[in-house]
């Protein structure tokens, strides 16, 4: 289809760039951003070419690229997509092109570094999503952590030391359980491809143990409950566009994993253990809404929302395992409200991390006591958050809805409590959205001293195009539908044909 | 007999005694010597790696394994001069001789290599040790140094005494001390006979010895206080070359001699492995002193390569041997980093002197960051592919429980080698730090290719699964 290797270009080319802004010291503020908006535009515009040319009718890898790495250990150099991860490389495209235009307008220390350690990033977050051999995953997936230990280390918030060890050390130890499972399979497969493993029969024991390392791994990742407590801090932390990169992007790293790995290789196991798992999903759907109503601070009120409607996607995935043996169409809903949720969630929390940005360079703080009135200064930018702000509690019309109603109703065909307690989140997320909604933008706004402008063009542009998105997704998911429903079908028979 | 006049140990030998003579009429001019030792080293190095192989000697090798050992040896050395002449320089205690009775201990390391026999082996560790006693004690200003000098002279005067006595126990109960003759007998030994245990204690001795000179836990108390009161570039020098020469002897005494006594020191250095995985990892996290800490992570590296050894399998014996080439590859680089840094005009002692690093000197920063995520086993860095082939070894050999001890305490350790990190970038200036030089092509490089090999791993994996095929006479 291709004569040139589009996946590669995807993943070194922002690599390279990125290296050459690190290592170049002070280039000029305005050549670094040039230099990084032009390859965010030139890396969005091959992933639109890669989404364009991707074939929906045919649900297995396209684009193959494989070559021997390291012979004597029988590792590749092995790229591939489907739609799985045609649309998250198109997710990590977007945002890091908003990213670069939100930069734009920032002054940093040394910016040349911070923008080429998110180039960095974006050509890591491809890797990722693209690489098909388990050790070459494995890589991308670790060195994910040095970029943004250090983007939150050196460019964060005044307890950032804290939390950037305490980020690299969670995500760390998660990974190398996962690395000693993949080790493990590989030894027994004979071969380092992930679809190699899906062939394996696995005695139930090693199952489970595989299960619960992958479930460590990927869990802390996502983040699950009660392994999330290193998100709230690294986000607050972290400087905004961090966060967002954090938020949108790096969560769905987890996510991705889990439908990689999880499903389709722990199988026995997963449908045994399905309901504690469910269960630790609702516990993150209900129990940290709770705790995100109680925060004061808007940063960490988003992050908790974030681990809240993460809880949807894990939620989505291990319904797969619950739903399989009787009813494969409410799996495959579940496994596709989880995609979509993903996507959605990367797109509206990017949104909202962008906008507590934007009233923390006026206000200079984070806490919700401290910002009010905003709606007075900032109609524009008001109105625009208080859309994100419906999208991030489901309202209808708008992306959010999409992936919850699917999970909820994939749930429902598992069994009516599931459904309950996970539609109860409807509320709950309204709840604190509006809450936060209420006090930050309506408050009262006479006592206010802090001088607000309305954001920036640059900022505008960012935010509206988020808006058009969110509401071209709620309204028309069909495209991400199309580009799902193979991928998301093969994934569920071969996991029924894996093992009997 | 002409032939043997040509072989590196030689020309080191010969060439080193006409420098010392030399550098008595240039004493101005010690950059004339320092030239000449450094082109001395070069023709060795080349003279190794044309080295004919022989196989006429009974009690020393020459073979192309030994000659590719040799040159790896030389080519550290020559690397290791470099960042220590300008180092010494700016400290102002340049002395010839420092690198004259370095290169005497390099001697030693290439005569422990290429031994055949259980006393060439001897002569050559005391080569080396004796070395190494004169350069500890080097920094003759310093108390600290004087009492590491003390220190590792009586640890290492009873360590040798102990290797001696368990040579004396196997010449004793096998009446040999060639390799093979060695094996020979034990091959048709009883193990319910006197001699099968008197041979057993003979390897029990010669282990715990070596594993001092290794500083494996839990021989390894000397090591922090030695590499905390050398001067920086004595510490390179230890934490490299010697760990090198022991492991290619480890290599050839247990897998040689010691062979059909497998299943007796295999537990062993299972054992002494984790523990010095444990201890190092643990230990390191409490440490202020940066050179105490490279010295406890010294350590932790040391067990992954007695761990991946002790395997006794193929793909074990070409992990520790990656391991060990990885590693001081590594340490090479973190220790070369650290010399050319000073803070208020004197060396890096505390981890808190490199604090802000990343605002004054960049550069530095970046090559500090770099080693430190290699040493922590973060891909894409020549580190994680190390651990990998460790750890893969373990589980292909169905240690399952030990690989994941040992991936937890990878964890516990990358949280030191963050706290470096953490002070040189997040942290805010205390001292007055300098650098004699804005940048340094040969660190520059050193550094680069620990990235550079870590994204194209295949070439170094291709070159030590060259020289793991070399070694015919393991079979296992």
């Amino acid at each position: 289809m291709f004569d040139y290797p589009i996946l590669s270009i995807l993943i070194w080319l922002p690599i390279l760039v990125g290296l050459i802004l690190v290592s170049s010291n002070d280039i000029g503020k305005s050549l670094s951003t040039t230099i990084t908006l032009l390859t965010t535009l030139i890396i969005l515009f091959i992933s639109i070419k890669l989404f364009q040319s991707y074939d929906y009718s045919e649900g297995n890898l396209q684009f193959v690229e494989r070559f021997v790495w390291i012979s004597g250990l029988n590792i590749f150099y092995y790229l591939a997509v489907d739609g799985i991860s045609v649309s998250l490389v198109l997710l990590t495209s977007f945002i890091n092109f908003l990213i670069a235009i939100y930069a734009s307008s920032e002054d940093y220390d040394n910016k040349s570094s911070y923008l080429g350690y998110f180039l960095i990033l974006e050509g890591l977050l491809m890797g990722t999503f693209s690489a098909f051999d388990s050790i070459l995953f494995y890589i991308f997936f670790e060195s994910l952590l040095i970029p943004l230990f250090l983007i939150i280390g050196i460019w964060g918030g005044e307890n950032r030391k804290y939390a950037t060890i305490k980020f690299f050390l969670y995500t760390f130890f998660g990974s190398v359980l996962m690395l000693i499972s993949i080790i493990y399979l590989a030894n027994l497969a004979d071969s380092f491809a992930i679809e190699d493993f899906y062939y394996l029969t696995l005695s139930f024991e090693e199952e489970v143990l595989l299960l619960l390392a992958f479930l460590i791994g990927f869990g802390i990742k996502i983040p699950m409950w009660p392994v999330h407590t290193w998100l709230p801090d690294a986000h607050v932390e972290a400087p905004t566009s961090g966060s967002v990169i954090l938020a949108s992007v790096l969560l769905k790293v987890g996510g991705y994993g889990m439908i990689r790995f999880l499903l389709p290789i722990t199988t026995e196991a997963g449908i045994y253990l399905s309901d504690y798992m469910i269960y630790l999903s609702l516990i993150a759907i209900i129990y940290i809404s709770f705790v995100a109503f109680a925060q004061e601070d808007m940063k960490k009120l988003i992050a908790y929302s974030s681990v809240a409607h993460m809880g949807f996607v894990t939620m989505g995935i291990f319904l797969v395992f619950n739903l399989m043996g009787n009813n494969p169409t409410a799996a495959a809903i579940g496994l596709e409200g989880a995609m979509v949720q993903m996507i959605s969630h990367g797109l509206i929390s990017a949104a909202l991390f962008f906008c507590i940005g934007i009233m923390y360079k006026h206000s200079h703080s984070r806490l919700i006591k401290d910002n009010f009135g905003v709606a007075q200064f900032m109609p524009i930018f008001s109105f625009m958050m208080v859309f994100f702000l419906m999208a991030n509690s489901g309202l209808p019309g708008t992306s959010g809805f999409v992936g919850e109603f699917l999970v909820i109703t994939s749930s429902l065909g598992s069994s009516f409590l599931f459904g309950f307690l996970a539609a109860l989140s409807l509320i709950l997320s309204a709840s604190y959205s509006l809450k936060l909604g209420k006090n930050v933008l309506f408050g009262d706004n006479q006592k206010n001293s802090q001088g607000y402008l309305e954001c920036k063009s640059n900022e505008k542009i960012v935010l509206g195009t988020l808006v058009i998105f969110v509401l071209y997704l709620g309204i028309s998911p069909d495209l991400l539908f199309n580009l799902l429903d193979k991928s998301v079908s093969d994934i569920i028979s071969s996991i029924s044909l894996g093992k009997a | 007999m002409f032939e043997l006049f040509y072989i590196p140990e030689v020309i080191l030998s010969i060439g080193v005694l006409l420098i010392i003579i030399l550098d008595l009429y240039l004493q101005k001019h010690k950059y004339i010597s320092f030239f000449l030792i450094q082109l001395l080293l070069v023709i060795a190095s080349l003279y190794a790696l044309t080295e004919v192989p022989q196989q006429n000697y009974i009690s020393y090798e020459f073979s192309e394994f030994t000659s590719l050992i040799k040159f790896i040896l030389l080519l550290g050395a020559i690397i290791i001069f470099q960042y220590t002449y300008r180092h010494l320089n700016h400290l102002n205690s340049l002395k010839i001789e420092y690198f004259t009775i370095s290169i005497l201990g390099l001697v030693g390391t290439i005569v422990m290599i290429s031994a055949y026999s259980l006393l060439m082996l001897y002569l050559g560790i005391e080569l080396l040790s004796l070395a190494l006693y004169a350069l500890i004690g080097f920094n003759k200003h310093s108390g600290l140094s004087s009492e590491a000098a003390i220190k590792y002279y009586v640890l290492g005067a009873m360590s040798s005494g102990i290797l001696l006595f368990g040579i004396s126990l196997i010449y004793g109960f096998t009446g040999s001390i060639n390799y093979f003759e060695i094996a020979d007998q034990i091959r048709n030994i009883n193990s319910n006979s006197v001699q099968f245990l008197g041979i057993i204690f003979g390897i029990i001795f010669i282990t715990a010895s070596l594993c001092f000179k290794f500083g494996a836990a839990p021989f390894h108390i000397w090591v922090p206080d030695i590499y905390q009161g050398s001067l920086i570039s004595t510490t390179i020098l230890l934490s490299t070359l010697p760990k090198i020469a022991v492991f290619i002897v480890f290599l050839k005494l247990y897998f040689i001699p010691f062979m059909t006594l497998e299943y007796v020191w295999s537990d062993i250095l299972i054992f002494i492995g984790i523990t010095s995985i444990i201890i190092g990892s643990i230990f390191a996290l409490t440490q202020e002193n940066i050179k105490r800490l490279l010295a406890y992570s010294a350590i932790s590296n040391i067990g992954f390569i007695i761990l991946a050894m002790a395997l006794v399998s193929n793909d074990g014996l070409h992990a520790s041997l990656y391991y060990t080439i990885v590693y001081s590859f590594t340490a090479l680089a973190s220790f070369g980093v650290i010399t050319h840094i000073t803070s208020n005009s004197h060396g890096i002692e505390d981890i808190s002197d490199l604090a802000g690093l990343s605002k004054t000197h960049p550069y530095f920063a970046i090559l500090i960051l770099i080693t430190m995520l290699s040493s922590a086993g973060i891909p894409p860095l020549i580190g994680f592919h190390a651990k990998l082939m460790v750890i893969q070894a373990l589980i292909n050999n169905s240690y399952i429980l030990l690989s994941i001890i040992v991936v937890l305490m990878t964890v516990v350790s990358a949280y030191y080698y963050l706290r470096v990190i953490k002070t040189v970038y997040f942290e805010e200036r205390e001292n007055l730090i300098s650098t004699y030089t804005s940048s340094n092509i040969l660190l520059s490089i050193n550094v680069i290719l620990l990235l550079a090999l870590g994204v194209f791993p295949f070439v170094l994996f291709d070159t030590t699964s060259y020289l793991v095929n070399l070694l015919t006479v393991i079979s296992i």
